[in-house]
């Protein structure tokens, strides 16, 4: 089924999509709509008001227009860090199920041993080695991310694989390469979509903690970096609400959106999950 | 003496994005109290259906009009709480698939004690919750040692193993004997047993309809099956189904011997001839069941049809002691 | 078998990043703070830790010391890691561990009935509220619940575990400091289980034996609780196990929030500081918390489903 449709027949991907797709606006015209330039200084701790919607931060800078700005940063760091992930996985997940016999006993096995190493210590770990810096944020979590792409690409190159029509198509004399592009790649690409969503979602999650424990880019404003500063700074004890709550409710629409729009792909891709969902 | 189950004019329908299956059109059955029946009809028939309504588990069908008197009530006038009191207690089932069946997290005896739970003390969770292992009674285990007797099954040790076992550590004809118990502990009016010799060996098919002739002494029984030996075997009358619909009824030994019934003379014929003659072709789909087109649900296929046969639907006529429900059987002749 | 292999890659992770990654690995191993406080005796601390000798040797005293308790210390802290270590772990698991059985429960229960009675209003508002509460950031919720009922409402402390009572009233005093916490991180596992048993129970309302069950009589609810249920178990508990590490994680921010003195605040504060050991002990730490997790649910398993035995 194709994607257009998958979201046409579900109500809750629309909802998801449509909050997906305002958020995209405000990243990708950022600082453009916002009243202020994020990085000015004004008064600090001002409450909202007509000049500050969301009042000022620690250091004066206008909260919402931090907000808007922040869209653009986090959604980016999800994004690519979950292209990272999910081409490797994808790679890993190919060759494993292509290859078979030692290597894949091998890939296999690294994908089991990082799946049981929970995901957040770790990435705090080579980050706090690393520095904070947004690209290594990107590449950490893009480290962690990729098993359970590798895990699900291997298995559908599996089953197809060893299908009917691709054992008459080598025995007609086709290459690898060939299988993979006629036959491998169209079954795994709505697979990895799916996955790809999820895994923003996952990526924009794990980016927010790092920053909100203190692991991120100081140069960057995300909102998980807007969270930081608000526990950090004062902003909780003080119950200056509209610096803190924005933030974590935005980082939550999105996740929200990314999830209804991936469930959606995924149910497309696998007949027995679908109707399980349906309502 | 009036029937133990009666069942008049039952219409029971399925809405499906394709359209309203009929799956029963004006059924019409009655059991008396000490006989067995059977229900013959191939899938499709609508047997399935007709069963599950008389213990109101027939959804997400609907049982759109007719009535269901079972001892004296309507039950399909009943409320969900006095229908939960009605099957098990009243009306047994014994279903067809044993191998799924039996819940598998359970052992034998867990299930045969909840069966005598609900029993006595209805089927409420507090009551079913009630009965762990440490308050059993030993009269219950005599109770089930009793019944397993009567199914042919004795030893003490073999039956102590097989209470501790789980449903997947059994085999086919164990897992069947263990239905009919629970269904058997549970003190019914009325057993109905679906398909008894479904996924069953030769040996242990004969061996469960056996067990099944002889539960009837004790019992009123409904078997529902499209097997020709099982009916013959357990039931001293046969109803025969098609489209939803009871085409022929009478005693088992003139309907299986002598079909009136176009259809019930193929069906008993296909499963009684020797090698060659001609193949069955009647077997119904679910679609045909939705646009139904006046007149006899059979005309298409009936190698004996008639002008009329074509839109006027056959009522039910009496030849002997077995009621028809074709044209060629009016009294006055066919049409 | 393969946790033994998943902790021995854990444990040698611990220490080949140290070394692997950018910097002097002698700092990496002892923190910054550790690292410029020392001045001139750097090449003394190098040689003390024998940081100067063979790689397999390195490794064999790194071995030792972790077996004997020698995890390093922390300038934090100003005490030998494991102490500080132990000390907030017991925080954290008194958090965690009920919150993950009382979690599970809830949603086994709520997701079980949400999908008994499928495409009602019940289940539609138990969903929506499940993803609600899934994809919200929770130590965000945390927050939200936090500034509602304490900052605002007055009825909870502002956070840390206890207000410096002691004898009994210091046990109700901790339990009326662990309530708000506990009720977020039980949401938060509630969340990921009840879609997961929500599946299940759906699935399972077309096996046999339920319409059996049906048939002789028992209630909806009987069925429901005794027989559906009972065999949504067994998915619930792998689920657990795959999610503790995530549950795990999570309850470490919620503590932030909190200034519950557990993991999270432990993390937090060796983050500022950049105290490399304490880091390394609480990644290690958490990562065999979550191996003796799975290990229990590999176990528990067969006890769950008779046909796996």
């Amino acid at each position: 089924m194709s994607f257009p449709a998958l979201i046409a027949r579900n109500r809750a991907a629309q909802v998801g999509l449509g909050v997906l797709l305002a958020f995209v606006v405000v990243a990708v015209l950022g600082s453009a709509v916002a009243p202020h330039d994020p990085w000015q200084h004004f008064a600090p701790f001002e409450s909202p008001s007509f000049a500050h919607p969301l009042g000022t931060n620690d250091v004066g800078q206008d909260i919402f227009s931090e907000l808007l700005a922040g869209a653009r940063v986090s959604l980016a760091v999800g994004a690519l860090a979950a292209l990272l992930a999910v081409g490797f996985g994808v790679f890993v997940g190919v060759v494993a199920g292509f290859r078979r016999g030692v290597l894949d006993n091998l890939l296999m096995g690294l994908t089991d041993i990082v799946l049981v190493i929970p995901a957040l210590p770790l990435v705090i770990l080579l980050a706090a080695y690393l520095g904070a810096n947004m690209w290594n944020v990107v590449l950490v979590i893009g480290v962690v991310f990729w098993p359970s792409t590798a895990r699900v690409v291997r298995s559908q190159v599996l089953s197809v694989r060893q299908s009917g029509y691709v054992e008459s198509a080598r025995a007609l004399g086709a290459t690898d390469a060939w299988v993979m592009r006629r036959h491998v790649l169209p079954n795994v690409l709505p697979l990895v979509l799916s996955k790809f969503v999820l895994t923003v979602a996952a990526a924009m999650l794990m980016e927010a903690s790092l920053s909100f424990l203190g692991l991120g880019d100081p140069m960057v404003k995300s909102w998980g970096m807007m969270l930081h500063y608000a526990f950090g700074r004062g902003g909780f004890i003080q119950g200056l609400w509209w610096w803190y709550l924005p933030p974590g409710l935005c980082i939550g629409l999105c996740i929200l959106g990314l999830t209804l729009v991936g469930f959606a792909f995924e149910s497309g891709s696998d007949p027995r999950l679908r109707r399980a969902l349906e309502r | 003496m009036t029937a133990l189950l009666r069942v008049r004019d039952l219409h029971v329908q399925f809405d499906t994005s394709h359209g309203i299956v009929r799956a029963n059109s004006g059924v019409n059955l009655d059991v008396r109290e000490g006989e067995s029946v059977g229900i013959m009809g191939e899938s499709g028939c609508g047997k399935t259906v007709l069963f599950l309504s008389l213990l109101r588990l027939q959804q997400p069908g609907r049982i759109v009009s007719g009535s269901i008197t079972f001892d004296g009530r309507d039950i399909t006038l009943l409320s969900e709480p006095e229908m939960e009191s009605v099957r098990g207690r009243r009306i047994a089932l014994v279903p067809q698939n044993h191998a799924t069946a039996l819940n598998p997290a359970y052992t034998v005896r867990d299930q045969l004690i909840e069966a005598i739970a609900v029993r006595e003390d209805g089927g409420r969770l507090s009551s079913i919750l009630g009965r762990r292992s440490s308050s059993v009674h030993s009269g219950h285990l005599e109770e089930i040692r009793t019944v397993f007797n009567d199914l042919g099954f004795s030893g003490e040790r073999v039956l102590t193993r097989l209470l501790q076992s789980y449903p997947h550590e059994l085999s086919g004809g164990m897992r069947q004997r263990v239905l009919i118990a629970m269904a058997l502990l549970m003190r019914p009016r009325l057993l109905i047993a679906d398909e008894p010799t479904t996924a069953l060996d030769r040996a242990t098919r004969a061996q469960s309809l056996e067990v099944l002739r002889q539960l009837n002494a004790q019992l009123t029984m409904l078997v529902v099956s499209h097997d020709l030996d099982a009916i013959r075997h357990t039931c001293k009358r046969v109803a025969v189904m098609y489209a939803g619909r009871i085409v022929e009824e009478g005693p088992a030994d003139e309907v299986l011997t002598n079909p009136r019934h176009p259809y019930s003379r193929l069906l008993i014929s296909a499963q009684t001839r020797k090698r060659g003659g001609p193949l069955l072709e009647t077997f119904t789909e679910t679609s045909d069941l939705i646009d139904v087109p006046p007149g006899c649900p059979f005309h298409r296929a009936c190698p004996q049809m008639v002008p009329c046969c074509i839109d006027v639907e056959p009522r039910p006529h009496q030849d002997g002691q077995v009621s028809v429900a074709c044209h060629l059987y009016r009294e006055a002749g066919p049409c | 078998m393969r946790y033994l292999i998943a902790l021995f890659i854990i444990v040698s992770l611990g220490f080949i990043l140290p070394r692997l990654m950018p910097g002097d690995p002698l700092m990496n191993i002892v923190g910054e703070e550790a690292y410029y406080a020392s001045g001139g005796a750097l090449e003394e601390l190098r040689a003390d830790l024998g940081l100067d000798q063979s790689l397999p040797v390195q490794y064999g005293r790194y071995l030792g010391g972790l077996l004997s308790g020698d995890w390093g210390y922390s300038y934090l802290y100003l005490q030998p890691v494991f102490e500080s270590v132990s000390l907030h772990l017991g925080w954290t698991l008194l958090l965690m561990l009920p919150a993950v059985l009382i979690g599970a429960t809830l949603a086994a229960v709520l997701g079980g009935l949400a999908a008994w009675h499928r495409g009602t209003r019940m289940d539609a508002g138990l969903s929506g509220l499940f993803l609600l509460v899934y994809s919200m950031p929770h130590y965000w919720l945390a927050m939200l619940v936090l500034f509602v009922f304490s900052f605002h409402l007055g009825w909870f402390p502002l956070g840390k575990a206890t207000s410096g009572v002691s004898g009994l009233p210091y046990l109700v005093d901790v339990g009326w400091h662990m309530l708000l916490p506990l009720v977020v991180v039980t949401l938060f596992k509630a969340a990921y289980d009840f879609l997961i048993v929500r599946g299940s129970v759906v699935s399972i309302y077309g096996e046999d034996y339920i319409l059996m069950a049906q048939a002789k009589g028992l209630s909806s609810n009987a069925v429901l609780f005794k027989h559906a249920l009972r065999n949504a178990l067994a998915p619930l508990v792998t689920a657990t196990a795959i999610q503790f590490g995530m549950i795990f994680s999570g309850t470490l921010l919620i503590e932030v929030v909190f200034s519950w003195p557990g993991m999270g605040t432990l993390i937090y504060d060796a983050i500022g500081a950049r105290d490399y050991p304490l880091l390394q002990a609480s990644f290690l730490i958490v990562a065999i918390c979550v191996l003796v997790a799975n290990f229990v649910a590999d176990m528990l398993y067969p006890k769950l489903d008779p046909r796996t035995r």
